[in-house]
């Protein structure tokens, strides 16, 4: 036995004698995202010979998954310069952590479909060729309204182009509203709205429960403080430079956790937890609860999921909350890679343009329930046809159009997204399961997201 | 059992009866229990969203519906993906096992210096989380070999593993030593031995071995999604992967295709119980 | 080659080194495997644990042990370890007992007994992944069907995976029924090595069931019992697919975060990953796994009856 111990000490030893002694030192100093070559060489495709191949990763499952394979299809057909390989990467974050991997000297895609959240993470990667380059290079402008580009606008330069754009809203039961005496025309504007709506709709059996569902979900923190016209990180945003400490829990920040505590309190919320499964939304369908507050990426879904449900007629309103400011825009947007051949850049470029043309807007927005980033896509004759049958579309729609232009809802650029989410949903869970005050929340909440801002500055290049 | 014997009265044949009519009772209720997450998933794989959230449940589909099988099959690509498994997992399964059997062999018969280390070294290779690896074989695999996309980044790390060897060095310890003597006098050569004597004796233990491996490999989900960008290279798993993403109005299309991901493994269980049970004998016994 | 040769010496020496380079030979293609994809990552992930790492994973600065000592007094660490223990603790013992039972159950000559012995194996061939889908259909939010019968009418609605008090050992319900396949057959095949004879012998000496069970059948199932025992902590210790499908984030208030789910956690969180820290935590899981192991054979070989 003791020998058995000793040998496998020994194995330990080696391992860390074997760290120590390694100097290998894979450490490359990081040239940071700002010293990069910059330029967009455009005009690159037409010196090729014969079509250029691009690998584009993305995250569209499903339904998503299909129509952008038609798009492609059809931008393939369209030319005989470039040739789009699309390669479907798990979720968002998984798509991340490939990348990421990959980042270690192995092949990036020359077109990379990056969530909103990983903007400040792709500029400091130092692999991105700005997209406001290459337009710039070509004189093209993106069709788009102002805070989308905006969206994607960091210190001046747009990084990446717009392409699937989404924002939050209402849903409603109208029948749950109609057998509760309220009126479905007129559906809650605010969270005391909201409260007083689920009151009635539980108290007159309307639902069998709390009246609104919400998961554990921090992103409607961060569109809260946009609605409220106030920051959620310093640095404008991180728009200016990195943020260095989060600013959310005075105000707004304060007034959406003591919202939701209330509305616990009160039995009109039901709090839903992590919420792989939908819950929050499926319980509309039971009539368990009437309202909940989704994304409008998942409108497709919920319009083709109905027909099953006689009991519920889909309402869809405006985001509630204080009207100050407006709505974040959600979504992903596409990233060209710097170390890809130029004609490669020039093609990426080519083909993520394409996308957001009108016309490929409009079939999009068909297809998958993303908006129309652009008047003029929503003004083609699929999209008018497709909003007489589903009205529902055109209130988000109208919502983005309303965002107006001001900081505050230019969303929060942040490299740790991901901590800084999870710390926001676990301070949910510490108010609504642990029993913490919701002052004492939010404040732990912005003090542990300041930190994990340090800690990302701290190990990225200045 | 005393008190049955006084209460029945008559022991005997009656008894022998109802005891079994117990054993049976028991058996079938514990079948029941341990079978009722397979069922129910097949149950709801048969059933529109709808009725799976239905209250009270549905136990019985009175108009079971396949279209969640077919979708899952399209959506999922699972056609593709299935044979690609079935290769993978298989390449896995062979190098596994024959890796193994040799090492097994050199630990069981064969004295060298420095074994009792090299028998830990693979021990303790149980003891390091896939998990925590993953970002170092990438690096190796993809970066430094640039093997993305390729049927050996899938299959290489796979080739050994602790445990196998660790089984079958258990059972080959239980061949008895005059074995090797007689072959020895018959003039086999260790390989020779191994052939034609060691393997056919251990025969259900590789059997056992190789279907673990085989679910094993057949599961795997992180690694080949991170390697493989193609999807002539991807494999079942990724394919359900997909199906999840936006699981809202289709939970019937996650369990069917949750059941066709599982099926070729119950075949394979149901082909090779008796082996499986046979073979864990005689690895597992031996302490 | 001064010496007069002692021929039989020579010809045993020769077999010998023979013997050996065979011996280096027969495990050499396993250790080639270990070496490049297990110990090379392991002593890189110890190296990466002295390091500050990037977000985007580069290596930016030596920083000693304060990676490790920062991991060692941190909350989340002891957080997750005793998650971690109280996993083990229950999917291990609950695994072997439940194991046992239905290998007992199992072991009697009986027309059809096999149909049974086949269907109690069958978890077997579920794999984590599949388990958890499957037992989302019992446990998962709304639909789960435990949840509905353990819930009351009006009161509020029951959600397993989401309550601090019960998440953990939902998920560890699905594990020990993931494992019950393997385990029973473990143990079925123990059981079948256990002499029929000295059974029958106990009770002619009117040794009752429970005794004959405890004294004869559990130190003869002894082996069995160890090599389980070894198995259920290392993947009890390493849990991650469960938790991840079950409980992603690590569940209510952390109550699911065990150690494997916090360094993949630590790792792979896109613009906040840092491969250091979760380098620094899988360094010490290691030795604590180690250390554990050794203790576990230590402990339960004194214990165990190997027979001759």
């Amino acid at each position: 036995m003791s020998a058995w111990k000793r040998r496998l000490a020994m194995i330990a030893v080696l391992a860390i004698v074997g760290a120590a002694c390694s100097t290998s030192g894979d450490g490359k100093a990081s040239d940071g995202g700002a010293s990069k070559d910059r330029r967009c060489p455009v005009d690159a495709l037409d010196d090729a010979t014969g079509p250029v191949e691009i690998t584009f990763w993305h995250g569209m499952a499903r339904q998503n998954d299909v129509v952008l394979t038609e798009l492609t299809d059809d931008f393939n057909a369209s030319q005989d310069q470039v040739t789009v390989k699309l390669a479907f990467q798990g979720t968002y974050d998984e798509e991340l952590e490939k990348y990421r991997l990959a980042l270690g000297g192995g092949d990036i895609p020359d077109l990379y479909q990056g969530e909103d959240t990983q903007q400040q993470f792709l500029i400091d990667s130092a692999k991105i060729v700005p997209v406001s380059a290459c337009l710039k290079a070509a004189g093209d402008e993106v069709d788009a309204f102002e805070p989308v580009l905006n969206q994607y606008t960091v210190d001046g330069t747009m990084w990446s182009m717009p392409f699937n754009v989404s924002n939050n809203l209402l849903l409603y039961n109208r029948q749950a509203f109609e057998n509760a005496g309220l009126d479905p025309d007129d559906p809650p504007e605010t969270f005391d709205d909201l409260n007083d709506a689920a009151t009635q709709l539980r108290e007159s059996g309307a639902t069998k429960g709390p009246a609104f569902a919400f998961p554990r979900d921090a992103v409607y923190l961060e569109v809260f403080s946009a609605k409220s016209a106030e920051l959620y990180v310093n640095e404008k945003n991180g728009r200016t430079g990195r943020p260095t400490a989060a600013v959310f829990a005075q105000g707004a920040g304060k007034q959406y956790y003591e919202t939701l505590e209330r509305l616990v309190d009160d039995g009109n919320a039901l709090y839903t937890g992590e919420d792989t499964a939908f819950r929050f939304l499926l319980s509309i369908t039971t009539d368990d609860s009437a309202m909940a507050i989704a994304s409008s990426a998942t409108l497709g879904t919920i319009t083709t999921l109905l027909p099953q449900y006689p009991n519920v007629t889909l309402g869809v309103a405006p985001a509630p909350g204080p009207t100050k400011g407006g709505v974040l825009v959600g979504g992903a947007s596409l990233y060209i890679s710097n170390e890809s051949s130029a004609a490669k850049q020039a093609a990426a470029y080519r083909y993520a343009k394409w996308l957001t043309e009108p016309e490929q807007q409009a079939r999009w927005h068909v297809g998958t329930g993303y908006l129309p980033m652009s008047e003029a896509a929503a003004n083609t004759t699929i999209v008018q046809d497709y909003w007489t049958t589903n009205p529902e579309y055109k209130v988000a729609f109208d919502q983005l159009g309303a965002i107006p232009d001001i900081p505050q809802t230019r969303g929060p650029v942040m490299g740790p997204y991901a901590a800084v989410r999870q710390i926001i949903e676990e301070s949910l869970d510490s108010m609504l399961k642990g029993g913490v005050p919701a002052d004492q929340a939010v404040q732990q909440a912005q003090e542990d997201v300041t930190a994990a801002l340090v800690d990302y500055n701290r190990r990225s290049a200045p | 059992m005393a008190t049955e014997r006084a209460m029945s009265g008559r022991p005997g044949r009656g008894l022998l009866i109802a005891k079994r009519i117990g054993s049976y009772a028991l058996l079938v209720a514990v079948a029941f229990v341990v079978l009722f997450p397979i069922y129910i998933t097949v149950v709801n794989s048969l059933l529109p969203t709808r009725e799976i959230l239905a209250r009270p449940p549905t136990f019985f589909p009175t108009s079971p519906r396949f279209s969640a099988y077919t979708e899952a099959f399209g959506a999922g690509h699972l056609g593709r993906y299935l044979v690609n498994s079935f290769i993978v997992t298989s390449l896995i399964t062979a190098g596994q096992v024959g890796t193994a059997i040799l090492a097994a062999y050199a630990f069981a018969f064969l004295d060298f210096p420095l074994k009792r280390t090299i028998f830990f070294a693979f021990l303790a290779t149980l003891m390091v989380p896939f998990e925590v690896t993953i970002v170092s074989n990438y690096d190796t695999i993809v970066n430094k070999l640039g093997w993305g996309d390729s049927y050996q980044a899938l299959v290489l790390p796979f080739l050994a593993t602790g445990f196998a060897a660790f089984l079958l060095r258990q059972t080959f310890l239980g061949v008895p030593r005059d074995l090797r003597d007689a072959a020895a006098l018959d003039g086999y050569g260790h390989l020779r031995f191994l052939g034609r004597v060691v393997v056919p004796l251990a025969r259900p233990t590789i059997a056992a071995l190789s279907v673990f491996s085989f679910l094993l490999a057949w599961n795997q989900y992180l690694w080949p999604l991170i390697v493989t960008n193609d999807e002539k290279y991807r494999t079942v798993q990724i394919g359900l992967k997909a199906l999840r993403g936006e699981s809202l109005d289709k939970l019937d299309v996650v369990f069917a295709g949750t059941i066709i991901a599982a099926i070729p493994i119950f075949v394979l269980l149901i082909v090779f119980n008796k082996q499986l049970v046979r073979g864990l004998t005689q690895g597992a016994v031996k302490g | 080659m001064t010496a007069p040769t002692n021929a039989p010496t020579l010809v045993r020496r020769r077999r010998r080194r023979r013997e050996v380079s065979l011996a280096y030979l027969l495990v050499l293609p396993s250790l080639l495997v270990f070496a490049l994809f297990a110990f090379y990552p392991l002593v890189r992930t110890f190296q990466e644990g002295f390091y500050l790492v990037s977000p985007q994973g580069e290596r930016i600065r030596f920083i000693g042990f304060e990676q490790y000592r920062n991991v060692l007094t941190s909350e989340t660490f002891r957080n997750s370890m005793w998650v971690t223990a109280k996993f083990v603790l229950i999917t291990v013992p609950g695994g072997l007992i439940l194991g046992v039972a239905l290998a007992l159950l199992a072991h009697r000559q009986l027309k059809g007994i096999a149909i049974f012995r086949t269907v109690f194996s069958s978890t077997v061939a579920t794999s984590v992944a599949v388990a958890s889908v499957m037992w989302l259909t019992l446990i998962g939010p709304q639909f789960g069907l435990l949840n509905y019968w353990l819930g009351r009418e009006g009161a509020e609605a029951i959600d397993l995976l989401q309550d601090p008090n019960t998440a953990l050992y939902a998920v560890a319900l699905s594990t020990i029924w993931q494992n019950l396949g393997a385990v029973f057959i473990i143990m079925l095949a123990g059981l079948q090595a256990v002499p029929d004879d000295l059974l029958e012998a106990a009770r002619i000496d009117g040794a009752g069931s429970w005794a004959r069970f405890r004294y004869i059948t559990l130190p003869m199932l002894s082996p069995v019992l160890l090599f389980a025992s070894v198995i259920l902590t290392l993947n009890a210790f390493q849990a991650f697919g469960q938790i991840d499908l079950l409980t992603p984030g690590g569940g209510p208030l952390k109550s699911t975060n065990v150690i494997v789910y916090d360094i993949y956690d630590k790792a792979f969180r896109g613009g906040s990953s840092d491969v250091g820290v979760a380098s620094a935590t899988a360094g010490l899981l290691f030795l604590i796994l180690l250390a554990l192991t050794l203790l576990q054979f230590r402990f339960l070989e004194r214990r165990v009856f190997y027979g001759n």
